[in-house]
């Protein structure tokens, strides 16, 4: 994405906002506009902010703009509602599978010295 | 209706082409590929490329193909599709060769990568995923294959180590083959041992970077025969795709995608997996192999890795893959991958696999696909 | 200063990263043998003053269950704002869900931009301009390698709620009073990553004349005294200003305790009297009166006078500043390092 594209999708990722199926309720996040499961339509819909670690891995291989900071675990989160999501984790030194998270609003990455931050979730232990 | 055969390979070596670029690497394939060859007319040229735009700066490559060779009165296309580009470029050039509007298409994949520094590498691999889940999730192509190993670990109960025996096979079998970027044999113990690129994959996992060009003639049938060159039918084709976030999957344990394309493609050739003497996969880590093997039927759900330990898989055992290494030890030079896949089929219909040679072997199924089985191409090449 | 309409506070929120250093590590790498504190916070790398902004006004919304759509204002005071010109509160508002119909300018005046906020949103809410507004005062406050403020320059902030009294609040305003003057006993010109400061004249000319002109003033004014007051709260630069402050103003050790953070979290500059202030919420009780006495460098104090109500029980924050400080975990210099950008990639 760019400077510009983040600013389009920074509801979505500073808040978790995806979509939801108005005909099966089947959740999507990020959001989408047609149903995997069903085909239905899909609205808006506010994904809880808390869940359970499924998997989690420590990416080693950074990508750009992820490599100013360190590995970083990337996990498979089931929130509350049940829906799946990946997400990074942060401040936590040994996740485990089944531990509580809660989402938070981290720093991703920035665009150089001189560019943007950009913020979006993040899955924290519960305070 | 036309039947399309491949009648010439040209390929080079995979490696660090420090003194090649694009254009230099397509050239040294394309010697080799014309070589031995008449002078024919050409109706299309199809080259594949994952990521010229990103690492070269360079796109609409076919065009630049076409300048290369000076082949102007041609119809071009350019195919990007991660490591499947190059399957693309052969699914359209046979629907060409079978309607009879062509007679012969040049395809090839092309790919420059050990100009990019680590973090774009890994950028470039995770292009073809879901651009919000790579900028904002913090996925990247080899952490959703971590991700699917530690899923396909506690869903199945088997041991981590197993899913490591494919990348033994496919050293094995690249140290015998000159044109394999790592023909270094490698154990169990090594793979294991070998620092995480993202637990619990080690970097003996998942393939590396590299560069590369294959090219293949892909002409109709009565065309070769007049050329008087030996060819390999491509009897059978297909495609599918499946929800391209995982986590939307309702099997993610299980490659929808591959498994219906390739169940296509036997259909079509009038085969059973059970028919097809070697598997030429696309699988861009040990998990994404093994499961992938499940998934078209090869393998019990689970039980994949007992085979590849015992040996099923190599060139000796029942269901010889990867012959010549794979992506993994052949090389994944992301673009032309699919086009070494069928270069190697080739060379085994053909009999001229040397000390890779699969005796008896009738039909070779070539799969690829892109990302995590997000699309999938599927071919059955025959004698 | 009293408003013409009742306020208060409606709800609170802080937020202490997890990380702290030993000052002792500190004195270790530079051959100091006595240290300020015993330890303070620092941010993990993914951490700003605005992620630390958006914790600290989540945990207030979250645990005052405040109608976010009646929100007409956030203000953030920080001296370690992201971006120098981007306002935060765009970010932290738009992260929170707030509506787009609000107020959302940055604060600066040093340590003190926080009280500064709350006293703005005082006046606009009471006013009737908006019905609910946000104070906050958070930072990752920058220490100078070497210098005499890296034992004590942390990260961490608290965010307040404001509202009519009317609303229902957990503490009454009873009134306030500031006190300023051009003293610019630390700074920081733009452009430079570390404040200069002027070491001993820090204390009496600027943090002790303003807190006690500005506690005077007050008192003077609405004839309070110390013993009034249950709880006090000063602006902790270190451990012992606050508490010399407090013993020449006449506060006891037991009145200032609560608030007392800065032993184990360090100064978290526009954050610091804010944080103590929410540490002293999460203990007091009904008809408290609680004195909350800032300071800024530049400089001046602002000394607001609060009365809890039976409401705070309903309210109180959770989880409480005491279970933020006993999940904090030991980070080295080096690690503190990296997460602070002195060693950058």
């Amino acid at each position: 994405m760019t400077e510009v594209s983040d600013w389009r999708y920074r509801e979505n990722r500073y808040r978790l906002l995806g979509s939801r199926c108005d005909s099966c309720g089947e959740a999507y996040y990020p959001p989408r506009k047609k149903c995997v499961k069903c085909g239905g339509v899909l609205s808006p819909y506010q994904l809880p902010r808390r869940g359970v670690v499924e998997h989690f891995t420590m990416v080693k291989a950074l990508p750009d703009r992820y490599n100013r900071y360190k590995p970083y675990y990337l996990a498979i989160i089931r929130l509350d509602d049940g829906t799946k999501v990946f997400g990074i984790l942060t401040d936590i030194d040994e996740p485990s599978d089944g531990m509580e998270v809660e989402a938070t609003l981290r720093k991703l990455f920035i665009y150089g010295e001189d560019g943007k931050i950009i913020y979006g979730v993040k899955f924290r232990p519960l305070l | 209706m036309g039947v399309p055969v491949v009648a010439s390979i040209g390929y080079t070596k995979v490696s660090e082409h420090w003194g090649e670029g694009l254009e230099g690497l397509s050239h040294m394939a394309l010697e080799m590929l014309l070589n031995d060859l008449p002078s024919l007319e050409l109706d299309a040229i199809y080259v594949g490329t994952a990521l010229s735009g990103f690492y070269e700066l360079q796109m609409s490559l076919a065009s630049h193909i076409a300048d290369l060779i000076c082949e102007y009165d041609v119809t071009v296309s350019n195919f990007e599709a991660g490591g499947a580009s190059s399957a693309q470029a052969l699914f359209n050039a046979i629907l060409g060769i079978k309607s009879g509007v062509y007679k012969a298409v040049l395809i090839g994949g092309v790919e420059k990568m050990s100009d990019e520094m680590p973090h774009r590498i890994q950028r470039g691999m995770s292009l073809v995923e879901n651009s919000f889940l790579v900028d904002y999730s913090g996925l990247t192509e080899i952490s959703l294959h971590a991700l699917l190993a530690k899923m396909y670990i506690k869903e199945y109960g088997v041991d981590r180590g197993m899913i490591s025996y494919l990348p033994v096979i496919e050293h094995e079998n690249a140290s015998r083959a000159s044109h394999a970027q790592f023909r270094n044999k490698i154990s169990i113990e090594t793979i294991l041992n070998a620092p995480y690129i993202a637990d619990p994959l080690t970097i003996f996992d998942v393939t590396a970077p590299g560069d590369g060009a294959a090219y293949i003639l892909v002409m109709d049938e009565s065309q070769a025969k007049s050329i008087g060159v030996d060819y390999v039918k491509i009897s059978g084709y297909g495609s599918a795709s499946q929800p391209s976030h995982m986590l939307t999957r309702t099997s993610p344990l299980f490659f929808s995608a591959s498994s219906r394309a390739v169940e296509k493609a036997l259909d079509m050739a009038n085969v059973e997996i059970s028919d097809i003497g070697v598997i030429e996969m696309y699988n861009q880590s040990s998990i994404a192999g093994a499961v992938l093997l499940e998934s078209i039927g090869v393998a019990e759900r689970g039980g994949v890795g007992e085979l590849l330990k015992d040996g099923y898989f190599s060139i000796s055992g029942d269901k010889p893959v990867n012959t010549f290494g794979g992506a993994k030890a052949r090389g994944d030079p992301k673009g032309a991958t699919t086009m070494y896949q069928v270069v190697e089929g080739f060379l085994q219909l053909l009999g001229k696999a040397g000390e890779n040679q699969v005796s008896n072997v009738d039909r070779v199924l070539v799969h690829s696909m892109v990302g995590l089985d997000i699309s999938s191409y599927a071919y059955v090449l025959e004698v | 200063m009293r408003p013409s309409t009742d306020v208060g506070i409606y709800g609170y929120g802080a937020y202490i990263p997890r990380y702290f250093l030993e000052n002792s590590e500190i004195a270790g790498l530079w051959g100091r043998d006595s240290t300020p504190i015993k330890r303070k916070s620092f941010p993990n790398y993914d951490e700003d003053t605005i992620t630390i902004s958006y914790e600290a006004a989540s945990i207030a919304i979250k645990s005052s269950k405040v109608d976010v759509s009646r929100i007409g204002a956030i203000f953030i005071g920080s001296e370690s704002k992201p971006y120098a010109v981007k306002p935060s509160g765009t970010v932290v508002a738009e992260a929170l869900g707030l509506p787009r119909t609000i107020l959302s300018a940055d604060y600066e005046f040093a340590c003190k931009a926080g009280s500064e906020a709350m006293q703005t949103v005082f006046g606009l809410v009471s006013s009737g301009m908006i019905d609910y507004g946000i104070a906050i005062g958070a930072d990752t406050a920058q220490g100078k390698p070497g210098d005499e403020l890296e034992y004590t320059a942390a990260a961490g902030g608290a965010a307040y709620i404001i509202s009519r009294v009317s609303e229902g609040v957990i503490a009454k305003l009873e009134a306030s009073y500031t006190y300023v003057s051009d003293t610019a006993d630390f700074w920081r010109r733009s452009g430079e990553d570390y404040p200069r400061h002027l070491y001993r004249f820090t204390g009496e000319p600027a943090y002790f004349h303003h807190i006690i002109s500005s506690v005077n003033g007050l008192f003077e004014e609405y004839g309070y005294e110390p013993k009034d007051f249950r709880y006090a709260v000063f602006h902790m630069p270190n451990y012992k200003f606050p508490t010399r402050v407090a013993r020449k103003l006449g506060f006891t050790m037991d009145q200032i305790k609560p608030g007392l953070v800065v032993a184990l979290v360090g100064n978290t500059y526009s954050g610091s009297s804010l944080l103590g202030l929410a540490a002293t919420f999460d203990v007091a009780e009904p008809g408290d009166k609680i004195l909350l006495a800032s300071f800024g460098s530049g400089a001046g104090s602002d000394s607001i006078v609060f009365e809890v109500t039976d409401l705070i029980d309903e309210r109180r924050m959770s989880p409480p500043v005491s279970k933020m400080i006993d999940r904090m975990v030991p980070g080295d210099y080096s690690t503190y390092s990296i997460y602070r950008d002195i060693l950058k990639r």
